[in-house]
């Protein structure tokens, strides 16, 4: 009796924080429309809109618009992926940026863009940073184990870390452009800077089927936190779910990387700040990951256009500075529980 | 088409190169002793100054970045020569009897060339005509030149020279690779304003070499947008900002701006390649301004 009317108010925290979530999402998405690189007038910007026609709107259009769906897309492709990660692998630091699934992605990316392949086949871009990104989780899968310990994890995530970054600059050095070679900043530091509606058509569809591949993994995610044993008697097929979760993850964050570069930390920050508002459920965990990481991206995107203007500050650079102190004191909280 | 009048005009100032060349070579057999035979060259735009003011026999090596056509108008002109990546001890074993550096690109290895003995000319970067002058000279005088830098200077001046008279002057908004833009004190800027166009970086107060962004071009709704050609074979990100749609469809939508294209070998560097980028300016600056009479 009191059990069933527990599960029932923490079904309704659950809603109610997926609805403030949904809030904020819609008001930093109309924020980052709103607020460009360059100040146009809230009136002006109302009404090119209204009217339908200018070269406002077109700049909104064709330079606001897709600036914001990407971050969207992306900040919830990767909270949700961070958030399925972190179920499979029983592990908060299983972040796609921390064990290389990103970096991998990047790495990917770069291939298939400098050698000119992305220039005759547009999609051939995300789906290099997809390859990448299920290679290096298959790779994960072979340095760490299926049941890795922290130490493991980390320690599997600098070595394919290294290795992807060093592929990525040689990569890069070996392009024939003279400019490749100084490029590897926005790879491994992405931004969504200059981005079009070209790069929203290759990465929002990948990201979506990704997105629902990982949303429904949840009932899997949950019987694992009893134990293997426990959630093959209750009828959860492991391969199946590793299959599913790598899958949708490389979807995601192949994506997302391919077309905005490595963009860390959010996988790490979202599920971590919301793991006790869903009660420590991995199921509930996915979906509030994926609109807390389309927030925190949203906002973070706004924030860059703000500080040292002049230079274009790369988005990665900001995540990776709020991340990084989650990291540190994730950190010292796993060594207190050890 | 556009191709055939890069090439027409690239053929042009080979052959005034050619002329170039050959107005000194008999003074240069007279004192062959002192003249340097083993140049060499470790950056892209003092590439560009040796290769027009010396003989090709005296020049050993030059920057790889020569050999892409791109941005190197002598391209052609570098086949056979040995290309550096501006190490020292690359530098050392071609046992030069000159070394010509950028001063402000190579400040370590200049120090180091210095210290194993070798003879080194280091030239500041010319961000404006008058700088180009003087580094002009300078290799002039060190490779053994007399008539050569004259000729390109005094053909250079009189280019540079401004004759708008009354004519409008189109606002041009330059886009660089890596979203960069030229602004005062520049060589791009000079060459931009000395072909009659008002430069949106200037207006903007924009320093020498700034980013500016895509929303700033388009809402000063400039009658130019100037970019270099971007390459499709090779991209690179720097680039493909160039090619961003919305430029398309804004043009699409019958705004009045222009696209035009500069090749980069044009007016990267200073040299006398910088006559084909005023005489591409100038030319598109009359064709608009004559329709903008029409019109009116």
């Amino acid at each position: 009796m009191i059990e069933t009317y527990k599960n029932k108010s923490n079904e309704i925290n659950y809603f109610i924080l997926i609805a403030v979530l949904l809030g904020l999402v819609l008001i930093l998405f109309t924020s980052s429309i709103f607020l460009g690189t360059t100040s146009i007038s809230l009136k002006k910007t109302l009404s090119a809109i209204l009217a339908l026609e200018g070269l406002y709107l077109t700049i909104i259009i064709e330079l606001r618009l897709p600036r914001a769906i990407l971050a969207l897309f992306m900040g919830a492709a990767l909270g949700i992926s961070g958030a399925a990660l972190q179920g499979l692998l029983r592990n908060p630091l299983a972040e796609p940026g921390l064990i290389g699934v990103s970096g991998a992605s990047a790495l990917g990316s770069v291939i298939v863009f400098y050698t000119g392949l992305s220039v005759s086949y547009s999609f051939a871009l995300p789906v290099g940073g997809m390859t990448g990104a299920a290679l290096s989780i298959l790779l994960l899968y072979f340095l760490a184990g299926k049941d890795p310990s922290i130490l493991k994890l980390i320690l599997a995530g600098v070595a394919i870390n290294t290795l992807t970054g060093a592929f990525t600059v040689l990569a890069l050095n070996l392009s024939p452009n003279p400019y490749a070679a100084y490029e590897v900043f926005f790879w491994l530091l992405g931004s969504l800077e200059n981005t079009s509606v070209d790069h929203v058509f290759l990465a929002a569809p990948c990201i979506c089927v990704g997105f629902i591949i990982l949303a429904t993994t949840g009932r899997g995610l949950d019987a694992l936190t009893l134990g293997e044993d426990v959630a093959r008697s209750l009828g959860v097929g492991l391969r199946k779910l590793q299959a599913r979760i790598i899958l949708g993850t490389a979807l995601c964050v192949g994506a997302s990387v391919s077309v905005a570069g490595v963009v860390g930390f959010v996988g790490l920050i979202v599920p971590h700040i919301l793991r006790p508002a869903v009660g420590h459920s991995p199921r509930r965990l996915l979906i509030v990951s994926g609109l807390g990481g389309a927030a925190l991206t949203l906002a973070a995107d706004i924030l860059v256009r703000f500080i040292a203007t002049g230079q274009g500050l790369q988005l990665g650079v900001l995540t990776a500075l709020l991340g990084a102190p989650f990291f540190i004191l994730l950190v010292f909280k796993l060594r207190e529980d050890n | 088409m556009r191709t055939y009048l890069t090439l027409a005009s690239k053929v042009l100032l080979a052959s005034f190169f050619a002329l170039v060349i050959s107005s000194n070579n008999f003074v240069l057999a007279k004192s062959k002793q002192k003249i340097p035979q083993r140049i060499v060259s470790t950056n892209l735009c003092v590439d560009q100054l040796v290769l027009s003011l010396a003989n090709k026999e005296q020049i050993l090596s030059v920057s790889y970045l020569s050999a892409d056509k791109t941005i190197s108008f002598f391209s052609e002109r570098v086949e056979g020569l040995q290309k550096n990546r501006g190490w020292v001890e690359e530098i050392f074993m071609m046992k030069p009897d000159l070394v010509i550096v950028n001063e402000d690109s190579s400040r370590p290895s200049l120090r180091h060339l210095k210290k194993l003995g070798l003879n080194v000319l280091s030239l500041k970067t010319a961000n404006n005509f008058s700088e180009l002058k003087k580094n002009i000279k300078k290799v002039s005088r060190v490779v053994g030149d007399t008539g050569k830098a004259k000729l390109i200077i005094s053909n250079l001046e009189s280019k540079l020279r401004l004759e708008i008279g009354n004519d409008y002057s189109p606002l041009a908004a330059i886009l660089l690779p890596r979203g960069m833009t030229a602004g005062e004190g520049s060589l791009i800027n000079e060459l931009v304003v000395s072909a009659g166009f008002k430069n949106l970086a200037l207006d903007l107060k924009i320093g020498r070499q700034a980013r500016i962004n895509l929303e700033e071009i388009l809402i000063a709704r400039p009658d130019f947008i100037l970019t270099p050609e971007a390459s499709t074979k090779f991209p690179s990100l720097a680039q493909s900002m160039l090619l961003h749609p919305v430029f398309e469809t804004t043009r699409a939508k019958n705004y009045r701006w222009k696209h035009l294209e500069v090749p980069e070998w044009a007016w990267l560097c200073g040299g006398l390649q910088n006559i084909y980028a005023l005489d591409l300016l100038k030319k598109a600056r009359l064709k608009f301004s004559g329709r903008v009479d029409q019109h009116d």
